[in-house]
This record gives C-alpha cells, structure tokens and sequence, in this order.
C-alpha cells in the first residue's frame, strides 16, 4: 500500500513519472530540523598573513574566521547554507568564491561533523583593522548522510 | 476550495493553516510538490592518490539528474561540492594537504573529483550522493 498524489491532470493511479507526481511514498524526501543564521564577525586586526604589492603601491591583509553552531544530532546531516547580504552585497549559497566591497579574494565555506555546522571565512583586503561581519543562513535537515 | 491532502505542523490547526495558506505550516499539502529523492548511495574509503582522483557512478538514468553531495575528509568534517578541506587551525587549504572536493554529471554518470595537493600523502574520503526529481 502507498500513498500517492498526482500533480494536477495526472492519475494518481497510473502515473509513474516522480516529477507528475506532488507526492509519493516510493520516495523520500527530506525533513527538515531545524533553520537559523548566525553571524561571524572578524577582527581584521588579527590577520593571519600580509604581504605588499608593488603596482598598486599597497598592503594585503590575508584574514580568516570560522564560527560554529551546535546541531545536536550525533550524526552528519543534510545541510545547505546561504551567506546573506555578505560584504560584497549579494546573498549567496555556499560555498562561493568572490570579491568586491573592499574584499579582493573571499572564499565562504559550510562544513559539518556530526556536532557541529562550521562556517569559514578567507579573504584578502586591504584593510587591517575594524571589524567585518557576515551573516549566514542554515538548514539542517534530520536526513543522515551515514558517511 | 477543491479536495485537498494536507498534514498541519505540530501545533497548528490544520484548518487555520488551511486558511492562512502558508506552505511552511505544512508537513504535507497536496497543492505543493515535495522535493523527492529518487535515489542515494555512498562511495566508502576511497583512496585519493593524484590530483585529483576521480570516482564515478553509473546512474542510469539517460538524462543529467539533479544531485547534491558530500565528501568526508579525514579530519572528519564534511564538505559540499566546490569546496576545499580546510585545516581549521592553518589558515589554508593547503595546510592540511587534502585538496577539494568537485562533482560533476552527464548523463550516464556522477563524477566526484577529489584533489589532493602536490606532494601530500595518500588520503581516503567518503562520499554521499542524492538524486532529486527534475532533470537538469
């Protein structure tokens, strides 16, 4: 016995095609269990490397954080994560390569274990002082990767 | 309103939410389609020895399927597809000498791609695939 319901025009009863379908119990699907943001803020004063460039005449400031969010679960889950309204005014999935708004290089990372989702944060900029902060979005999903 | 299948959330009447029309009130409701998984599998201890290794699986679907997955370094940590392994703790990519994870598809194969860097040892990963409805 299965539970099936057809996308609008489509049989319930005879289509097979997942995508006619709005649901199906022949599939999984995933779950949700939870969605949050979080914010990591640098201290740009702690960059981690530095080097000068000749043309133009500047210093690069090579700088770097992660922060963590404790997801409880005891096992790796299905994850995505999504930078919001980042230093270079897009919001975009992770991972993603960029530069703009004063950032010459910025790599954004997600990862997960099976505590905790991390997100990491390298970039390159001119600047050695103040703070810089990006926002991030998450979903965790009780689905284990099993891995 | 015509016949609808719907499953509140906990805690919500599945009529007010039927009246709101929210679909994030909803576990299920027969107007929206679910973003279903037709299939998943995982590559275990897969030895990465060149830059990068490449690890296939016939899919057999005969059309480019829309997938997502995950690479386990040994570090224990999970990446998505694009990124590097980083070394928390080095600041680098590089530092921990694992290299990036990549997957690609065609239509007869998913391909997943693991670099290691120049001159680092041998490593093995794990790898977690799904394949969602709707063709690329």
């Amino acid at each position: 016995m299965k539970l099936v319901i057809a996308k609008p025009t489509f049989d319930a009863l005879t289509e097979n095609d997942p995508d006619n379908l709005q649901f199906s119990s022949d599939y999984d699907t995933l779950k949700y269990e939870t969605t949050g943001t979080i914010t990591l803020t640098i201290n740009q004063a702690t960059y981690h490397y530095s080097e000068h460039i000749d043309f133009p005449d500047m210093w690069l400031y090579y700088q770097y954080g992660y922060i963590a969010v404790a997801h409880g679960l005891g096992y790796i889950p299905f994850f995505s994560a999504y930078a919001i309204d980042n230093p270079t005014n897009y919001s975009s999935p992770l991972p993603y390569f960029d530069a703009g708004g004063g950032i010459f290089f910025i790599s954004a990372n997600v990862y997960a274990d099976a505590n905790y989702l991390y997100f990491m944060v390298n970039y390159v900029t001119d600047a050695n002082s103040g703070n810089l902060s990006f926002d991030f979005s998450y979903r965790i999903f009780k689905n284990e990767l099993d891995i | 309103m015509g016949k609808v299948f719907a499953i509140s959330k906990a805690g919500i009447d599945v009529f007010d939410a039927l009246a709101t029309n929210d679909p994030n009130d909803f576990i299920i409701h027969s107007d929206y389609s679910t973003f279903k998984i037709l299939a998943s599998g995982k590559l275990l201890n897969q030895t990465v020895s060149g830059e990068p290794t490449t690890f296939s699986v016939a899919h057999g679907l005969g059309y480019t399927p829309n997938f997502f997955s995950f690479c386990k370094f040994p570090d224990g940590k999970v990446a998505m597809n694009g990124q590097f392994s980083y070394d928390f703790t080095g600041h680098s990519p590089t530092a921990a000498g694992y290299g990036y994870f990549l997957a690609e598809a065609d239509d007869t194969y998913l391909y997943f791609l693991v670099y290691k860097n120049s001159g680092a040892s041998n490593f093995n990963v794990n790898i977690k695939y799904f394949i969602f409805e709707v063709a690329l």
